[in-house]
C-alpha cells in the first residue's frame, strides 16, 4: 500500500520537476545568445522517414564546417558558431507544428527550415509565419505549398512546380516509346493528400492535352490496402503507362494488384515511393525498369559556394561514411543549411527582419544547383530546382537509379539510356 | 461496541477548496502578465489545459457512464475544419469558428447517439471509431475542404500564445464546472449507476437514453471547443492529423495514468502526458516505446491511475460525487449511539 503510494507521488514529483526545467529552457531570453540556433524539423521516424535519412549526418556536415573550418558566422560583431536543432515530426502534420512551436518559444531559434512533403511543410511555415521567423522551404512542390495560404512573408521556398515534372514524365514516356499524340493510355494514381492533390489536378489537365488518353479512376485515400478497383479499371482500359506519386507502403499494394491482374504495362512512371533505394528494395525486382523524376543525383555538376563541395565529393563521403548511396533529399536537406547560413553571412546579423531580407536576396549555387528567389506564384516567393529523369536499373547486380533524360534541365547530366526492365511486360 | 466509523473516506472540499482553486486560477490568469509564466511556459500550459478538458469529457463517458468513446477525434477534427473554412472560406473571426464547430458536433453528436446507443460496451467503442475513421474518408474525399490537401486558419492579426492560453484556461475551467455539477446532480447518481449496471439503473427509474445523450452532447461539444483551439494554436489542420485515432490514446493514456472515474485524475493525466511529450522530443524513434512502457506500467502497478491509487490507499477524495463525509459519518454515528 505505501510503496504504491510513494510510487505515485514520486511519478508527480519527478514530472513537476520536468516541466519546471522545460519552461526555464523557454524563459532564458528572446534572443539566441551565443550561437546562431537554426530549427530543423525532419520525419526521422514514421512513413516518411526514408525521405529524413541522413539528417544527422548533413547537419553535422554543416556544423564542422561552419564552426570549425570557418570558425563561426561574424554577426551582431562577434564570431557566433550555428547550432542546428533537429526534432523528429514522426511525419506528422500535427507533431510538425508542435515541434516548429518548440524550436520557436522553447530553443528560440533564430530561422526555420522546413523540409520534405507539403504535409510537413506548409504546417512548419505556417509557425514561421505566425511567429515571425525566416524560414527556408525546401522539398515540397511549390504549387502544394503555394495553395496553403494567401502570402508568406517570412517563408522562402526552393522547388520544382508540377508543370516542371510533368513535362520531365512526358520525356520519360517518350523515351519508352509513348510520345505526346500518342494516344498512349495513361492510367494515372494518385493519393488525395496534400501532394497527390497538386499532381493530379496538373496531370488530369495536361495529359489529355497533349494527346494520350487519361485513365483516371479517382483519387484514393492515402494507407488504402486494396487497388482492386482502382486496378480492374487500368484493367479494361488496357492503359500502356501507370503514373503516379505514392507513399512507398501505397505503390507497394498497388503494384501487387497490378501484378495480380496480369495487366501488361509498357511503361511505370512513379514519384515519391521510387526515389530511395531503401524503399525500392522493398520491391524487389519488379523495381527494375521503374522510371521516376530525379531531383539530385551524385553525378551532377554543381558546387556549393558555401562549403566548395561537389555533388560527386558530397556523395562519395556519404557513401564512403553510411556505406549507402546518398539519399536525394538528404541533397535537399543539406542544400537547406546551406541557404540558411549564407542568410546570415549575408545578414551579419541575427535580426529576424534582416536575416528574412538577405534570404529573399540571396543569389547562389548550392549543391541542389542555382538558388534565387525570383519566381512566385500565388503569396508564395519561390526558387525553381532542376529536374531530371531516371529509371531503376541493374548495375553490377545491384538496382540503381540512372539518369536517362535532362530534356528539361540540360545540365543535369545523363548516365544512361532507357532500359526496358522487369517493371514492364509489354 | 465500535463506535469508530472504519472505512470512511476523507472528502476534501467545501469552503476551503474553493477558496485554493480560486487562488489557483487567479494565479493562472495573472502570472502570464507580470512575465512569470513565460511565453513557452504558457505553451506548455495551454496543451496542458486543452488535453485536460478532453481528458475531462472523455473521464465523463468512459469513467463515470460506462460509454468509453473511441472516435473523440471526430469532434476534434470537424472543430478544426470549421474553424479553417470559417475563417478561410467565409472571413469571419475563429470566435465564430469555435461556435459553429461546436454547434455543428452537438448537432452531429445527436444524429450519432441515435445509431451508436444501439451498442454497449466494446461495440459501442468501435462503432465510434469507425464513425471517426468514415469521417476522415469523407473529408479526404470532399473537395469544398480541399480534399486531402488541408486547410489554413486564416486569421488577421494572428492571437499570441497568451491570447490562445487564456481561451484554454477558460475551457478547462467552464469543462470541470459543467462535469463536476453534472455529475453532483441528480442525472450524475444516474450516470454512474448506469455504468453500474445500466438495467438496474433503468429498473429504478433512470433515463437511460436522455442521460447518455446529455453526457454525449455534452462531451462532444466540450472536444470540439478544444479542438477548434488546438488548431488555432497549430495553424492548420490535414484529415489524417484532424482524425487521427492518436488524439483518442493520448486522452486514454492521460486518463488512465492520472485515474479514470476521478476529477482530478485527467488533470494530472494531462500534465504528465504533455510533459512526457515535450521531453520525448529529443529522443526521436524512443518517444512512442517510452509512453506505451509508463502505460503497461502504471495500469499494472497503480490500476487505478495515480490520483485513484493515492485516494483508495490515503482514503480521501478530492472534488469527490460521494453524498457523504466523513464528518456526515461520524455525526449518524453519534446520533445512533444516543
Amino acid at each position: 500500500m505505501k510503496k504504491r503510494s510513494l510510487l505515485a507521488f514520486g511519478i508527480v514529483a519527478a514530472l513537476g520537476a520536468s516541466m519546471l526545467a522545460g519552461c526555464e529552457n523557454g524563459g532564458s531570453g528572446g534572443s539566441s545568445g551565443d550561437v546562431i540556433k537554426i530549427g530543423y524539423v525532419n520525419p526521422t521516424t514514421g512513413a516518411l522517414a526514408g525521405n529524413g535519412e541522413g539528417v544527422d549526418w548533413l547537419v553535422n556536415e554543416i556544423e564542422t564546417y561552419v564552426n570549425d573550418k570557418l570558425g563561426g558566422i561574424e554577426v551582431d560583431g562577434a564570431a557566433k558558431n550555428i547550432d542546428v536543432i533537429v526534432y523528429d515530426s514522426q511525419s506528422d502534420s500535427n507533431t510538425c507544428t508542435e515541434m516548429a512551436q518548440k524550436l520557436v518559444e522553447e530553443d528560440n531559434v533564430d530561422m526555420l527550415v522546413a523540409i520534405q512533403t507539403p504535409e510537413t511543410v506548409i504546417p512548419v511555415a505556417a509557425v514561421a509565419e505566425r511567429f515571425g521567423v525566416p524560414c527556408v522551404a525546401i522539398q515540397a512542390p511549390v504549387n502544394a505549398v503555394a495553395g496553403s495560404a494567401d502570402k508568406f512573408e517570412w517563408t522562402f521556398h526552393a522547388f520544382w512546380t508540377i508543370e516542371k515534372v510533368y513535362e520531365q514524365y512526358k520525356a520519360l514516356w517518350t523515351a519508352a516509346g509513348y510520345a505526346p499524340g500518342s494516344g498512349a493510355k495513361v492510367g494515372i494514381a494518385f493519393a488525395n493528400d496534400a501532394d497527390g492533390t497538386a499532381w493530379y489536378n496538373v496531370f488530369k489537365e495536361k495529359v489529355a492535352e497533349d494527346g494520350y488518353v487519361l485513365v483516371d479512376p479517382g483519387q484514393y485515400p492515402s494507407g488504402t490496402t486494396d487497388f482492386s478497383s482502382y486496378v480492374s479499371k487500368y484493367a479494361s482500359e488496357q492503359i500502356d503507362i501507370l503514373a503516379g506519386t505514392n507513399i512507398p507502403p501505397d505503390f507497394l499494394n498497388l503494384l501487387k494488384d497490378v501484378k495480380a491482374t496480369g495487366i501488361k504495362l509498357g511503361c511505370i512512371t512513379m514519384g515519391k515511393c521510387c526515389l530511395l533505394e531503401g524503399d525500392v528494395a522493398a520491391l524487389g525486382d519488379d523495381a527494375e525498369g521503374i522510371m521516376t523524376e530525379v531531383w539530385w543525383a551524385p553525378t551532377n555538376t554543381f558546387v556549393s559556394a558555401l562549403t566548395g563541395v561537389s555533388c560527386e565529393d558530397l556523395g562519395a563521403k556519404y557513401l564512403t561514411d553510411n556505406g549507402r548511396t546518398m539519399p536525394q533529399p538528404a541533397g535537399y536537406g543539406y542544400a537547406a543549411l546551406e541557404l540558411a547560413v549564407q542568410a546570415f553571412q549575408a545578414a551579419g546579423t541575427t535580426d529576424k527582419e534582416a536575416v528574412r531580407d538577405a534570404l529573399a536576396k540571396i543569389d547562389t549555387e548550392t549543391i541542389v544547383g542555382p538558388i534565387k528567389y525570383d519566381q512566385t506564384m500565388g503569396g508564395l516567393t519561390y526558387s525553381d530546382t532542376c529536374i531530371g529523369g531516371g529509371q531503376w536499373q541493374m548495375v553490377d547486380g545491384k538496382l540503381s537509379l540512372v539518369v536517362i533524360d535532362n530534356s528539361v534541365y540540360d545540365v543535369v547530366p545523363t548516365t544512361g539510356t532507357y532500359v526496358a526492365g522487369n517493371a514492364t511486360n509489354r | 461496541m465500535d463506535n469508530k466509523p472504519r472505512g470512511t473516506v476523507k472528502v476534501f472540499g467545501g469552503t476551503p477548496l474553493i477558496i485554493i482553486c480560486v487562488i489557483a486560477i487567479a494565479l493562472l490568469a495573472i502570472l502570464p502578465m507580470t512575465g512569470v509564466i513565460t511565453s513557452n511556459g504558457q505553451r506548455y500550459l495551454l496543451k496542458i489545459f486543452l488535453y485536460c478538458a478532453l481528458g475531462i469529457a472523455w473521464n465523463l463517458m468512459s469513467g463515470y457512464t460506462g460509454m468509453t468513446s473511441l472516435g473523440q477525434q471526430s469532434f476534434i477534427g470537424i472543430a478544426g475544419y470549421a474553424l479553417c473554412v470559417v475563417t478561410t472560406t467565409y472571413h469571419l473571426g475563429y470566435a465564430m469558428g469555435f461556435f459553429v464547430g461546436a454547434v455543428i458536433a452537438g448537432v452531429i453528436s445527436l444524429g450519432l447517439a441515435v445509431i451508436l446507443f444501439r451498442m454497449r460496451g466494446m461495440y459501442f467503442a468501435i462503432a465510434t471509431w469507425v464513425v471517426a475513421e468514415a469521417l476522415k474518408t469523407w473529408f479526404t474525399s470532399w473537395s469544398y475542404v480541399n480534399m486531402g490537401g488541408g486547410m489554413s486558419v486564416t486569421v488577421s492579426p494572428y492571437p499570441r500564445t497568451g491570447s490562445i492560453y487564456y481561451m484554454a484556461l477558460v475551457l478547462v475551467i467552464a469543462a470541470f464546472i459543467v462535469v463536476y455539477f453534472l455529475l453532483k446532480s441528480k442525472i450524475g447518481l444516474g450516470l454512474t449507476a448506469m455504468r453500474d449496471d445500466a438495467d438496474a439503473a433503468s429498473s429504478v427509474g433512470v433515463n437511460i437514453f436522455k442521460s447518455k445523450l446529455l453526457c454525449f452532447v455534452i462531451c462532444a461539444v466540450i472536444t470540439a471547443v478544444a479542438g477548434a483551439i488546438f488548431y488555432l494554436n497549430k495553424g492548420t489542420i490535414y484529415p489524417s492529423a484532424g482524425f487521427d485515432i492518436g488524439w483518442t490514446v493520448s486522452i486514454v493514456f492521460i486518463v488512465i495514468i492520472g485515474g479514470i472515474g476521478t476529477m482530478l485524475g485527467p488533470i494530472l493525466g494531462a500534465f504528465i502526458y504533455v510533459i512526457l511529450e515535450e521531453t520525448l522530443s529529443h529522443y526521436p524513434g524512443w518517444s512512442n516505446i517510452i509512453l506505451g512502457i509508463i502505460a503497461i506500467l502504471v495500469i499494472l502497478f497503480l490500476p487505478d491511475g495515480i490520483i485513484g491509487t493515492l485516494q483508495k490507499k490515503l482514503n480521501f477524495e478530492i472534488f469527490s460525487q460521494r453524498r457523504f463525509s466523513e464528518s456526515k459519518a461520524k455525526k449518524k454515528i453519534a446520533a445512533k449511539s444516543e
